[in-house]
């Protein structure tokens, strides 16, 4: 009997073990390390020796990495700006479509591009974006404007700029525009018919019926979209890593590939964690005053 | 007036969807060429059709797309095992630091992932991970019990109380409730939860690349950025490659869009 009680008492927890270890083993030691070994002399080998904050100390003196911090942003900036924008305006043009089975069709449409691989759609990029034979410059070259034909992501001044156009009009990308754009068709697919009834009976205007009616009634998805695109921007891998590691010089060098180079091919693996301890907290800085902003935002409204 | 405000949004929605789509029909149309007809004219169909580049990429990509598979299933339930587990003791028991535990779990989400990059490469080769399909499972399948969990104790403290309750007096243990009852009432959250982390799992890039080398587990996303070819046949290979590897996604999309467009926007969650 006693045991039975026992056993009532602990099976909870014995529902969570699988799930805490998986979390403990794979989090949160390894996030520990990392806070910890920000503070050592580190290669993941021999080498380990506790110097206290001069990682630190020399991350704020890192030309490259506070650069790489200010292209990160940029990113950020370009990244929130299309966030709002296109995902929120394709959203509003299906969503006005009267078919029920043409949206259908069309979001589908617009969908599929989003299961190919990431990888997939910044080599196909990578292609279109290309020096010789990309496509881009054929096109330019064909309508007679080669003069503006372009390594784009060989050229330190396009590289940035090329790289964050992939995708165009991003709303097949899934983690830029994609996402987005099916979160707010499915908002205003929620919006109460008899409000938008009620709107066009008084006469409301399409461009008033964007902003006093579906722009509040999205607010919150807006919002959310925005804090994660943020959080995502500043963490831009992928594409920067496979097409120009950082380059041409350091004209596409991002956080996340310089933390990569200084970990990874440079064995500095305690700067590396700074450099990685200094970011989330400029991340959590960011989200904290990214709710709060658009909190007071909302309220205004 | 009206007429022209519908037409033209049309127009609009067209160009937008004609921008989506180019990219990937180029992409098809020029995986049937050779380097010639790829750099001369890359919107023209295939004047002779290289199913060979198809032939020869497969042999490159085959293995690991399997290798990859074989990763993204595992992912998908270890993350399934972890978060019905978890999400059953949320819902169902009441007991002392259930909120603390869910805390736990949930914070994590807050760190951003190459923030742990360079611990969890350390942690995988101290648990003699390294170049395993263990290392390539275990850290992904982490980051995604939390939002699973998330979403299925959503899920079960939606059903009916009462529904528990009878099953209890009917004196079905937890297991029996749990897969009888809980698990299948949960049926398009699980969906959800199984193509957001087979997504993930099958997409992602930047771990593969760290915690493996070698092709006895590389996985598809590194092995299409590794790609051979001769300059004759030229591009056509690659891109052979890349549209074999988006072949299995694209086909269960076929099957289950909508459980495709739940998980996508889901996947919000996750931060």
């Amino acid at each position: 009997m006693k045991q039975k009680s026992l056993f009532k008492l602990i099976k909870p927890y014995l529902f969570l073990l699988p799930v805490l270890s998986l979390l403990i083993i794979f989090k949160y030691i390894p996030f520990g390390m990392s806070f910890q070994k920000s503070f050592y002399n580190w290669n993941g080998a021999n080498l380990d020796t506790f110097i206290g904050f001069q990682n630190y100390m020399e991350a704020f003196q890192d030309r490259i990495f506070l650069q790489s911090i200010g292209k990160a942003l940029i990113v950020m900036v370009v990244q929130v700006g299309i966030t709002v924008s296109i995902p929120l305006v394709t959203a509003e043009l299906l969503f006005a479509m009267k078919s029920k089975r043409a949206q259908y069709v069309v979001r589908t449409a617009f969908t599929f591009p989003m299961v190919v691989p990431g990888v997939v759609v910044i080599l196909l990029w990578k292609w279109i974006l290309g020096g010789d034979t990309g496509v881009l410059n054929n096109i330019l070259n064909s309508i007679g404007l080669s003069q503006l034909a372009n390594p784009w992501l060989g050229d330190t001044k396009t590289a940035l700029p090329a790289i964050l156009a992939i995708g165009f009009p991003w709303i097949g990308i899934a983690a830029l525009g994609g996402m987005q754009f099916l979160v707010y068709f499915g908002a205003l697919q929620g919006i109460a018919g008899d409000l938008l009834e009620a709107a066009k009976l008084d006469g409301v205007n399409i461009w008033q019926r964007f902003w006093k009616i579906d722009v509040p009634m999205l607010a919150s998805q807006l919002k959310l979209m925005v804090t994660l695109v943020v959080i995502s921007s500043l963490q831009i891998f992928e594409s920067i890593f496979i097409l120009t590691k950082g380059g041409p010089g350091t004209s596409t060098m991002v956080p996340a590939v310089y933390m990569y180079e200084q970990g990874f091919t440079y064995r500095r693996m305690g700067y590396c964690s700074a450099l990685g301890i200094i970011l989330f907290g400029f991340i959590l800085i960011l989200t904290v005053f990214n709710n709060k902003f658009l909190k007071k935002a909302e309220v205004v409204e | 007036m009206k007429k022209t405000i519908s037409a033209l949004s049309r127009f609009l929605l067209g160009i937008l969807l004609f921008l989506t789509l180019m990219p990937f029909y180029l992409l098809v149309m020029n995986s049937f060429k050779w380097s010639e007809g790829i750099v001369k004219h890359p919107f023209r169909l295939a004047e002779e059709w290289q199913f060979g580049n198809y032939v020869k990429a497969f042999g490159q990509v085959i293995r690991p797309m399997f290798n990859s598979a074989v990763v993204t299933f595992s992912v998908i339930a270890l993350v399934l095992l972890v978060s019905v587990l978890a999400a059953y003791a949320f819902a169902r028991f009441k007991f002392r630091g259930s909120a603390l535990c869910y805390l736990i779990i949930m914070a994590m989400l807050m760190i951003p992932g190459f923030v742990l990059l360079i611990p969890q490469f350390i942690q995988i080769n101290r648990l003699g991970m390294y170049n395993t399909f263990w290392g390539l499972i275990f850290p992904p399948a982490a980051a995604s019990a939390a939002t699973g969990t998330f979403l299925l104790r959503t899920a079960m403290e939606g059903i009916s109380n009462s529904l528990f309750e009878a099953a209890e007096m009917e004196g079905a243990t937890d297991l029996q409730i749990l897969t009888r009852i809980a698990v299948p009432l949960s049926g398009p959250v699980i969906a959800t939860i199984v193509i957001m982390t087979g997504l993930n799992a099958w997409n992602n890039y930047l771990w593969p690349l760290v915690s493996t080398t070698g092709p006895n587990t590389q996985q598809v996303t590194v092995a299409l950025t590794k790609m051979v070819r001769t300059a004759m046949e030229g591009d056509g290979i690659l891109f052979a490659g890349y549209v074999i590897a988006s072949l299995p996604l694209i086909l269960l999309f076929c099957f289950a869009s909508r459980s495709f467009v739940a998980g996508l926007t889901q996947g919000a969650v996750k931060g």
